[in-house]
């Protein structure tokens, strides 16, 4: 098709989740001996290869353990296209190219507004860890975020997104046979209402004019290719 | 009633002599195994537990290793929370060696450690199975420990023994207060979509 055929990708999802991804970068625990710990929160999805060879590298040298606790993934669920915040489709967005100097405009039609929908999930070994998490999130969700966000590079646009918190809810395992899992996991759902922008088209500006003067009485052709800067 | 001349329940030089027959072989066959104890300091009564516990090695001393094709347990899992290693294992432990190496002890105690040489594996004892086998000769010689492999949450651990320690803070070398690699992506996140972005989760109220 060929409104397929040149490559069109702005990178505006990737940067949404990594923009979600900042959110809860600096959730910490303290304990009450004092000992501060920086969750680590990271994409949930990994290559698996990875994971090991990045945790677990040397396998004759290293400890082995279980894992290290408590941590923080994110993901991606799903989207829709958000019909309360649709606007015209044929509305232009237009921008000067260079700020500095006025040489060309860049255009685009309507961006299309999303709702992407995130999980958060929390793992930790106790109740009160788990708990320190929690409330710093909750409360940071009142019950949305606004964040600012340099989401359309070529019309030089910064948007507001907005993330709502819509669900949290937590599981713990502890029942059953001594020798079984105990764990304690707190899932947290989020929409964020994003923008995904449309191909920019660059246009030159209109910086000089030639024409011809007529006297409109006599009809006489007084000047010709007279050029306005 | 019971045959005075058949029973060997109230044998107790028939248990004695089991008995030693089971440390020998324990001693023959087994593999030293560094013993931590847990140690609470702020027990949080609440919630039954305490994010600062701490463990503590003093001795090491030999158990029969009851897995013999490899660890129990799901093995090498990939999760949402990244690689996860579930083995487990069984162990067996006299307790008459247990009780002259452990005095301070009752039995060998849920929720401490064990480091298994070798293997470099660090294992939490999750139940302690005290009837196993079951009553034979009318008494009790060991004790069954089914452990899994420890999910460490920044407890302290001295095993009280140089190279041991040195393999923990191999796994710890990172400050857990302002790093996360290689187990988050805390510092990517921040370099990369920070900057595109005026929200600061260090200061979530602050405008900017």
């Amino acid at each position: 098709m060929h409104s397929l055929e040149s490559y069109k990708y702005n990178k505006t999802i990737t940067l949404l989740t990594g923009v979600f991804g900042a959110v809860f970068n600096e959730i910490k625990i303290v304990r009450a001996d004092g000992k501060t710990i920086l969750v680590p929160i990271s994409y949930a999805i990994q290559q698996k290869y990875d994971a090991r060879l990045k945790q677990n590298p040397d396998i004759q040298t290293s400890l082995k353990i279980q894992n290290i606790l408590p941590r923080l993934s994110f993901k991606l669920v799903s989207w829709q296209r958000d019909t309360d915040r649709m606007l015209s489709k044929y509305h232009q967005l237009i921008e000067q190219a260079n700020r500095t100097m006025v040489t060309e405009l860049s255009s685009q039609r309507n961006r299309v507004p999303y709702k992407f929908m995130y999980e958060v999930n929390a793992k930790t070994k106790t109740v009160d860890d788990m708990l320190q998490i929690i409330e710093q999130i909750l409360v940071m969700f009142n019950p949305s975020l606004n964040v600012v966000v340099k989401d359309n590079k070529d019309l030089n646009v910064t948007s507001a997104i907005n993330i709502a918190l819509v669900d949290s809810q937590i599981q713990d395992m502890f029942e059953g046979s001594f020798e079984d899992d105990q764990y304690i996991e707190t899932s947290f759902s989020f929409a964020l209402d994003g923008w995904l922008y449309m191909p920019t088209a660059t246009s030159k500006i209109i910086t000089k004019v030639i024409t011809n003067i007529f006297d409109l009485d006599s009809s006489e052709l007084l000047d010709t290719n007279i050029e306005v800067p | 009633m019971l045959n005075p001349y058949m029973t060997t329940y109230t044998a107790t030089e028939e248990q004695q002599l089991t008995d030693e027959l089971i440390i020998e072989a324990i001693q023959a066959r087994g593999v030293d195994i560094r013993y931590m104890e847990r140690t609470h300091h702020n027990y949080n009564a609440l919630f039954g537990e305490d994010p600062t516990s701490s463990f503590a090695g003093t001795k090491s001393i030999e158990m029969y290793l009851q897995n013999v094709q490899g660890w129990g347990g799901e093995g090498e899992m990939m999760t949402k929370f990244g690689l996860t290693i579930k083995d487990t294992a069984k162990f067996v432990v006299s307790r008459t060696r247990f009780t002259e190496e452990f005095p301070n002890l009752p039995r060998p105690r849920e929720g401490d450690l064990l480091f298994m040489p070798y293997t470099n594996a660090i294992f939490e004892i999750k139940y302690v199975e005290n009837e196993s086998p079951f009553f034979q000769q009318g008494t009790q010689q060991v004790y069954e420990l089914s452990a899994e492999l420890f999910e460490l949450s920044h407890e302290d651990i001295d095993a009280g023994d140089v190279d041991i320690n040195t393999f923990i803070a191999g796994i710890m070398n990172f400050d857990p207060e302002t790093e996360t690699d290689p187990y988050g992506k805390n510092e990517v996140i921040e370099t990369t979509f920070q900057p595109e972005t005026t929200f600061d989760p260090a200061d979530p109220f602050g405008v900017k």
